[in-house]
Order: structure tokens, then C-alpha cells, then sequence
């Protein structure tokens, strides 16, 4: 008995030495250990697919492993939270798209704000665009509006969730034109994408580049989108007319980009920032943007978090203004 | 007689969930008036499902309160009488209290590993973890625990945080 | 069809791939196997492999494994009670029982065989018949989802015939716990009481590993102590005979039919189909009152479910890029990366991944068999230790597992909640199945029907505008009343 107390006590003070030892990582070894890139989306979603991507990407730039951490629930919001609550020093990134964080804000009362976050920088961005199948014959949005007025309460609208910026922008697009067209909550992306094949409603509103495939297949017709597509890797669908080209003056998309929790030292963020416009300017974020529908972008920390908050103040009064 | 108070008093924690429920359900905390004119709202389903609950519950418990009451009838007629019904004997090997004892300590095991996961080192909780249920269950041989939690431990270890990668 | 299936077999047979497809599909049943660890998990470790492989064999791997873990979780449910994956739970039912004779050997071996030819003809299913499948997955609307979620719903009252009011309390109990969470509809908060983990509901994976993992350590602790008579005396290790499953062979229909109908369609979870399988058989069984205690026919039926659900939900992925469960949605998310566009023009651009990835299911499906029945022998090493030894390994497996559904603790929490919850229902005799069930069902009827009305104007009459729906409604009512008369009629 006295020599197993020995071993344990033996064993024990060893292994509580490793943690110790590890922890070297200082603002002039940055990147010293592996980066986990926090996506607080389950695997296999478009966000997944573009963490994963920027993760490779990040990995010809550093020398040290990047791997990504799903950890999902709450819309986003349980990741959000592990990331602003964890050890600021800046291996523990959130990877997150700007309406995600936004729309969630909007609707619910959540344990964390803007301000938890340090902005990084944003990489991608796509509109949050209008689609109907090739059958309900519209010409474009305008002619979708028009049909809608003259025929109240009978169109249908589906959006890619109950609460989100798809949702915001169907309602603004209600309130301020007026056009009476029911709005029908999907619970998600994959649903509305299958409603929208099977012609099982009028028009639907999701973000790109979600059924790309399908536009350039023909199955798909777009008509209209909350930002400019210039960016798309679909030369047809560049001129398609925004908003604000018909008249409704809100411009919604989403911009994945990197935060870390605020508390991160000033050495490390400007290095991570480096760090991350190179990934997004890569060759190979280039190539996954190709494949994946939209060129990369860079948008500066700065830039970035104006662009966000100014995002939320539109929100919440599209809300106030249409919602509730 | 024991096994129908203990059914009893499941039928009143069934019975006070669907009252909870019921209570719960009609405070909305956030509300946004997104699909006007349902027939079905958010409420709708849930109170549905917990008038039921405290029907069939209720129900349930009058089937086991006429059950005592057969029960006790039975007993004043010893001869010719229903013998109470008890269930088969299960098979068991240790005695009732070793076994209520390792369920709770099972519980609280599992809940501390939990808790302590993120601030103790996953390689020697585990070990604990492994050494202490192997105990609590029963075994005696020191060293037989010691080796197969060390090993356990080891290949958990290798498992969990090198081939998948545990972010703790 | 036919020569891109052959072209799709050549290249496959180069030794690189079918290595690839053999070590997926032998890491499939062993990640399967552990309590806790699931297909998806395995496939999102395995993504970053992956990408310095070429894309065929990088999807025969997560193919290998998808299929692998199909009849690896029924090892521990017939072994143990412990189901390794939900979709095993089922098979512990008459598993268990039948390992607990004497012959876990022969329950082992009707587990592989079932999900081998199950397997195979859903396979033969989805293959021929994709345009079909596919328009049904496409034309498959909230209302049909709806009615086939409370087609299953009535079919659980197979399972509660022996005690008709407490199965009917757990149905009941599960469609409640699935309403907590926001409301999917107007996003009202239901029951969350101000924790915004709540907001998602109640994960679902975690529910199932408390169920069935934490649960069933619980109420078998009191067969720890002396090792049982099966230690001690020989274990049977003799295996099925083909004649014996050749005289089954409607599970085998039964089990493909359902498992490839309800994996194509999308929205509605293969998780219930070996469940309804299950009861379709028992209901039309001579002998109903068996199931449960052990006969072939309740292993053969939801192991061939399962296995069929491969090729259904293969459907819907390759032919509309739409997952139909939680692998195929990181499959999709693997064709991103991998450069594929998922979707209608996927076939069209990418066919020979297509075939390949049908391909790799039928020889995933066979190595399946191969590596199974020559396992069998080692897992029914498994019983000779005694339960103290096992129950803390599971236990890790079952915490962790938890724990990795959403990287955080909060999982972990639910799963010792529902591994109590389970515990004490199954010493009052409530079979906990029905809770699940009710669990499992909730969300999607209840998501599906205010959907379907949202759609067509809170009009009921959308319940039976199309011929299908008329059928099922019909099939509901008839069901209804069939179980209402026999809840009468016989000594409940």
C-alpha cells in the first residue's frame, strides 16, 4: 500500500509538470503551438466548409497545426461564448459569420455582445440573395414584388431560418414595399434548399452561394440579392440588381471573418492579422473561393468591426420597424 | 408494497413535470410576431402533450392505488387469498445496499470527472476516474486496478487527445 | 447507369482504394462498437486526412467508415445492453436477450447477415431506382414528413402492448421534453428558464447516450459481483445457418424497404426506421408475444434497416446535395473542399465520384461482412469479463462521447440527466423506448405540420390533398383503430 502511495505521488507530480512546461507560447513565439480555429457551426455546413477551407489556408502561411473545433449549439451563440470566455492569448480564434452573431443579438438575449470580441478581420463575403425555381416564370424581383401586391396574403416567401438575417431581410423587404407575401420559416438551409428544388414555394431567400450549382443548371433562377454580386464566380449572376438598384435601401450579406476574446494583447492580434491577410490573399483561399462561389476578400480589424455594428444598428431596426 | 410506493411517487414526479410544463408555458420571455395567424402556435403542442401527461398519469396512479388497495384486502384473507404479487426475484449478487450505494457513487463519480475536465490534466483524471469506479465496484486487488487504469488511461489518452483531438 | 457502375468497379479495384474501403469499413464497425463514438465523429477526424488524398479514395475511406459503423453499434447492444450507435438500439432488443442465452455467437451472426443482405438489396433499391427516389425526396413536402412521423408515432404502441399506459406515458413524456428549447417556428423560448444552451433543445445524441449508455450501466450494476453463468460455462459460438435466414427473408424486404424509402427522404431521420421496421414485422408475426425475447427476426429486421439506410440516403446527397443524416451532411461539406459542387449538376460534372461513392457501398457493405463474421469470435470475448471491469471503460466512453457531440459539457449534463431519468424508469417498468421515440418524433412532426399549414393557410385540408397523403392518413386511422381494438380486446 505504502509503495503504491509512492508511485501515485511519483506519477502525479510528473504529469502535473507537463502543463508547466507547455506553456511557453509569448508574443514573439506567436504562433508557437497549434491554433484552434473555433467554427460554433456543426460539421458538414457551408460556415464548416469555409472554416476548414481558411484553415488550410492559415496553414501554408504558419508553421504550426491549425485545426477547427466545432462546437455547435444555440445558433452559434455556445462557441461564441467559449471563444470570448477562453485564455486570451490568441491560439483560440473564432471563426463566425457577421449576421450569424448579429441576427442572434437581435432576437435573443444572449450572454455576450460586440464588445466581447476583438475583430480581426473579415475574409468572405457573400449577399443573402432571392430565388425561386425556373418554373414560377418571374422576370426579376421587381416582377416578384409586383405579382405579390396583386395578389395579397397568397404568395409564399420561405427564408433558411426563423431568425435570422434571411428572416430580417424578408420582412424589410415586406414592411417597406408593402407587397403582402407570407413569410414561411424554414428550420434551416437543407430545408429550404429542398423546398426550393421541389418548387414548394414562390420565392426563397437564403445566402449565397447556397444552389449555385443549381442557378448554372438552370433549375434555379435568381431575382435579386441584398448586396452586389461582383465578386461571384458566375459571370452571369454579376449584374443581377440589388436592393437598392429597386428601391428598398438596406443592403444585407455575410462576411465570415476571425475574432479572438478582447482581452488579447495588442503583439498578438497585429501578428495574427498579419497572419490572416496573408491566409485570405493565398493562393490557396483563392482556389477554395473558386471552388466554392465567391472570390476571398480582406477587410481590415477596424474596418471590419464598424461594418459589424453598424450591421446590428439596421437590424434592430428592421425588427422594431417590421417585426415586432 | 415498497415497489408500489415507489411507483407512486414516480407518478407524482410525472404529475408535477406536466404541471410545471403547463405553469411554464404560458410566460413568453421573447416573443416576435413572425407567422401572424397560425392556428398552432408556440403553445399549443406543449399544453396538449401536458394534458395528457397528467391525464395518463393520473390514470396510472389510480391503477396503482387500486393495486395497494387489493393488496391490503388480500392480506386480511390469508387462506385462498391473492398472494400479493411481487416481481420475480432478479438476479443479484451483492446486496441491496452495495447496490444502491455504487449507483450513487456512479452518479457523483461521473459528475465530478465532468466538472473537473477542465481543470484538472485529462490524463491523470481519467486514471482516478478508472481507479476509484474499479473500486467502488468492487475489485480488491490493488495492483490489478492501478495496471488496468494506467493502461486505460493511456490508451483513452491517446485516443481522445492525440487521434481525435479533445478540445478541453 | 450500368457502365459507369462498371467503370466505377475498375478503378475502385486498384489496391490503394480497396485498402482505403477495408481499413474505413474496419475502423467503421470498431468506431461503432464504442458506446459514445459515432460515424460522424469519425468522419470529421478522418476530413483532414483526407485532403492529401485524391478525391475517390479519400470518399471510399469516409464511405468505409459510414457503412462500418451501421453494425458496430449493434455489438454492444446485443453484448451489453450498451448500443454503440442510436441506430443499435434497436437490435438490443431481441440482441440481448438471445446473447443472454448462451448463443451471443448466433445473435452476432444474425446482426452481420441482417445488415449485409440488408445492405446489399437496399442498395439494389436506391441504385435502380434513383429517379424514382429522387422525386419522391423532391416532392416530398412538410405535410407528407408530418404524417409519417405520426404514422411512427402510432406504430410505437408495437412496443407497448405489454403495458399499454406506461409506453403511453413515455411517448408522451418524450414529445414534451422535444418542445423545450426556442419554438421553430415564432423562436419563442420554451422551457429553456433563462440557459441559452437550452435554445437549441435537448441534444438529441446526448439524450441517446444517457438512454442507453448511462442508463443501462445504472440499472445493471446489480449484476456485478460473481461472474454470471456465462463466464463460466461455453459460449456458443455457433453461427446462423443460411437456411435459417433464408426462411426470414421478409425481414430482409421489410428492412430495405424501409430503411432505403425513409433515408431518401430528407427531413425525416433514418433514427426511426429500424424502430417502425421493427413493429411492421412484429405486427405481422404469428407469433408478436416472441419479439423481445430473443428471435432472429428481431435482429435481422432493424440490422437490415439500418445498413439499407446507406443506400437511401445516398440518394438525396448525390443526386440534390441535400444530407440526409449527420455523415452525409460532412460528406457534402468534404465534396466543398475537395473542390465538387454538391447538387443537381452533380452527376453531370463529377460522375465518376458518383459511381465510385455507389460502388464503395456495395464493397463496403461485403468487406463489412468479411471482417464481421471474423470478429465475431473476439467480441463474445467481451462477456467473459465481468461487468466491473467493463461498466467504467463505458462509462468513460459514454461521458466523452457525450461530450464530443458539441465539444462543450453541457452535453454531458443531459446525458447523466437522461442516464437517471432512463434508470429510474426502467426499475418502475416504463420502457424507456417509448421516450426516445416520443423524443426522436417531437420535432418533426410538430416542425412539419405548422410548416404545412403555414404553406397552405392553416387549410387542414392539405393532410390529404395528394394521393400519398390520403394513403397515409388512411394507413394512421386504420392503424388507430387496429391498436385500440387489440388495447381492448386483449388483457392489457
Amino acid at each position: 500500500m505504502k509503495r503504491l502511495g509512492q508511485i501515485l505521488v511519483i506519477l502525479i507530480t510528473l504529469f502535473l509538470l507537463i502543463p508547466i512546461g507547455a506553456d511557453r507560447a509569448q508574443t514573439e513565439d506567436y504562433p508557437g503551438k497549434t491554433i484552434h480555429i473555433v467554427v460554433p457551426w456543426k460539421a458538414g455546413g457551408g460556415t464548416d466548409a469555409i472554416g476548414r477551407g481558411f484553415a488550410e489556408a492559415m496553414k501554408t502561411v504558419v508553421d504550426v497545426s491549425v485545426v477547427v473545433d466545432n462546437i455547435s449549439g444555440a445558433g452559434g451563440v455556445t462557441g461564441t461564448v467559449k471563444v470570448a470566455k477562453s485564455r486570451p492569448d490568441g491560439y483560440t480564434l473564432l471563426m463566425n459569420g457577421t449576421t450569424d452573431m448579429t441576427a442572434v443579438l437581435t432576437f435573443k438575449k444572449v450572454p455576450f455582445s460586440l464588445d466581447d470580441l476583438t475583430y480581426i478581420g473579415g475574409f468572405f463575403t457573400s449577399p443573402t440573395w432571392v430565388l425561386c425555381h425556373k418554373d414560377r416564370g418571374y422576370k426579376d424581383l421587381e416582377d416578384f414584388l409586383a405579382k405579390a401586391k396583386a395578389n395579397p396574403g397568397n404568395l409564399t416567401v420561405g427564408t433558411a431560418g426563423p431568425a435570422g438575417a434571411q428572416m430580417l431581410m424578408a420582412s424589410a423587404i415586406k414592411g417597406i414595399t408593402g407587397a403582402d407575401f407570407r413569410i414561411i420559416p424554414y428550420s434551416g438551409g437543407k430545408d429550404l434548399k429542398k423546398a426550393l428544388i421541389g418548387n414548394q414555394v414562390y420565392a426563397g431567400i437564403i445566402h449565397a452561394p447556397v444552389l449555385l450549382a443549381e442557378v448554372k443548371a438552370g433549375l434555379i433562377k435568381i431575382l435579386g440579392t441584398g448586396m452586389p454580386l461582383d465578386k461571384i464566380t458566375y459571370p452571369p449572376a454579376r449584374d443581377i440588381k440589388t436592393l437598392k438598384d429597386i428601391g428598398i435601401p438596406i443592403e444585407i450579406g455575410i462576411t465570415r471573418g476571425i475574432y479572438v476574446p478582447k482581452a488579447t494583447p495588442q503583439g498578438i492580434t497585429s501578428r495574427l492579422s498579419e497572419i490572416v491577410e496573408k491566409a485570405a490573399k493565398s493562393e490557396r483561399f483563392k482556389e477554395f473561393g473558386n471552388k466554392f462561389g465567391f472570390a476571398p476578400v480582406w477587410i481590415p480589424g477596424p474596418k471590419f468591426e464598424k461594418q459589424i455594428r453598424s450591421e446590428l444598428s439596421l437590424f434592430e431596426d428592421i425588427k422594431a420597424k417590421h417585426i415586432d | 408494497m415498497k415497489e408500489r410506493i415507489k411507483d407512486l411517487l414516480l407518478g407524482f414526479g410525472l404529475l408535477a413535470v406536466g404541471v410545471v410544463a403547463l405553469l411554464t408555458i404560458r410566460i413568453p420571455v421573447q416573443q416576435t410576431r413572425i407567422s401572424s395567424g397560425a392556428k398552432l402556435t408556440y403553445a399549443t403542442l406543449p399544453k396538449i402533450y401536458s394534458w395528457i401527461l397528467i391525464l395518463l398519469v393520473c390514470l396510472y396512479m389510480a391503477k396503482v392505488v387500486f393495486a395497494i388497495w387489493k393488496d391490503r384486502a388480500a392480506e386480511k384473507r390469508p387462506i385462498g387469498g391473492d398472494e400479493p404479487k411481487e416481481s420475480a426475484p432478479e438476479i443479484a449478487y451483492s446486496s441491496q445496499k452495495v447496490i444502491l450505494l455504487r449507483t450513487i457513487g456512479t452518479v457523483i463519480i461521473v459528475l465530478a470527472y465532468v466538472l473537473l475536465l477542465e481543470h484538472l490534466h485529462f490524463f491523470i483524471l481519467t486514471i482516478l476516474f478508472l481507479f476509484v469506479l474499479f473500486f467502488v465496484y468492487g475489485q480488491r486487488s490493488i495492483l490489478k486496478i492501478t495496471a488496468v487504469s494506467i493502461c486505460g488511461g493511456t490508451v483513452f489518452y491517446i485516443l481522445f487527445i492525440h487521434i481525435l483531438k479533445l478540445p478541453i | 447507369m450500368v457502365e459507369g457502375l462498371l467503370g466505377a468497379f475498375i478503378s475502385i479495384l486498384a489496391p490503394f482504394n480497396l485498402i482505403l474501403l477495408f481499413i474505413g469499413t474496419g475502423l467503421g464497425i470498431l468506431v461503432g462498437a464504442l458506446p459514445g463514438l459515432s460515424s460522424p465523429m469519425a468522419i470529421i477526424v478522418l476530413l483532414p486526412l483526407t485532403y492529401s488524398m485524391e478525391t475517390l479514395p479519400a470518399f471510399l475511406t469516409m464511405i468505409g467508415v459510414y457503412v462500418g459503423t451501421k453494425l458496430g453499434g449493434s455489438y454492444p447492444a446485443i453484448l451489453l445492453r450498451t448500443p454503440g450507435t442510436p441506430a443499435g438500439a434497436c437490435t438490443a432488443l431481441d440482441g440481448y436477450p438471445m446473447a443472454q442465452r448462451g448463443e451471443p455467437g448466433l445473435a452476432l451472426g444474425y446482426a452481420t447477415m441482417g445488415s449485409t443482405f440488408g445492405g446489399f438489396f437496399g442498395w439494389i433499391l436506391a441504385v435502380t431506382c434513383v429517379p424514382l427516389l429522387s422525386s419522391i425526396a423532391v416532392k416530398s413536402s412538410n405535410a407528407d414528413i408530418a404524417l409519417i412521423g405520426i404514422l411512427g408515432l402510432i406504430m410505437v404502441s408495437a412496443f407497448v402492448r405489454g403495458s399499454t399506459l406506461r409506453g403511453l406515458i413515455g411517448v408522451v413524456l418524450g414529445l414534451l421534453i422535444a418542445t423545450v428549447g426556442l419554438d421553430p417556428i415564432q423562436t419563442t423560448s420554451r422551457f429553456t428558464f433563462g440557459y441559452y444552451n437550452l435554445m437549441s433543445g435537448i441534444p438529441f445524441a446526448a439524450a441517446l447516450v444517457g438512454f442507453f449508455g448511462i442508463a443501462v450501466v445504472l440499472s445493471d450494476i446489480k449484476m456485478m459481483g460473481r461472474p454470471s453463468h456465462l463466464v463460466t460455462s461455453r459460449l456458443n459460438l455457433a453461427l446462423p445457418k443460411w437456411k435459417d435466414l433464408i426462411a426470414r427473408w421478409q425481414c430482409i424486404l421489410i428492412g430495405g424497404l424501409y430503411g432505403t424509402g425513409i433515408g431518401a427522404i430528407p427531413g425525416v431521420g433514418a433514427e426511426v426506421s429500424p424502430w417502425i421496421a421493427y413493429a411492421t414485422i412484429r405486427n405481422k408475426s404469428k407469433t408478436p408475444e416472441q419479439f423481445g425475447s430473443g428471435i432472429a427476426e428481431g435482429i435481422l429486421t432493424p440490422e437490415a434497416t439500418n445498413n439499407a439506410n446507406t443506400g437511401g440516403t445516398m440518394i438525396p446527397m448525390l443526386a440534390l446535395g441535400i444530407p440526409g443524416d449527420g455523415s452525409t451532411a460532412i460528406m457534402l461539406g468534404a465534396m466543398v473542399l475537395h473542390g465538387l459542387e454538391p447538387g443537381v449538376m452533380l452527376m453531370k460534372n463529377s460522375s465518376d465520384i458518383v459511381y465510385g461513392i455507389l460502388v464503395g457501398i456495395l464493397l463496403s457493405t461485403f468487406f463489412m461482412f468479411l471482417i464481421s463474421w471474423q470478429a465475431i469470435r473476439y467480441f463474445v470475448l467481451i462477456l467473459r469479463f465481468d461487468r466491473s471491469w467493463l461498466f467504467p471503460f463505458i462509462l468513460i466512453f459514454a461521458t466523452l462521447g457525450a461530450f464530443l457531440t458539441m465539444n462543450t459539457t453541457f452535453p454531458v449534463f443531459i446525458a447523466i440527466t437522461f442516464g437517471l431519468i432512463g434508470y429510474i424508469f426502467e426499475s418502475r417498468k416504463f420502457p424507456v423506448v417509448t421516450v426516445v421515440l416520443g423524443i426522436i418524433l417531437g420535432p418533426i412532426i410538430e416542425q412539419n405540420i405548422r410548416l404545412a399549414l403555414a404553406l397552405s393557410k392553416n387549410d387542414w385540408y392539405t393532410f390529404v390533398a395528394t394521393w400519398p397523403r390520403k394513403v397515409m392518413v388512411a394507413a394512421i386511422l386504420g392503424l388507430l383503430a387496429y391498436e385500440i381494438y387489440k388495447g381492448l380486446t386483449t388483457k392489457s
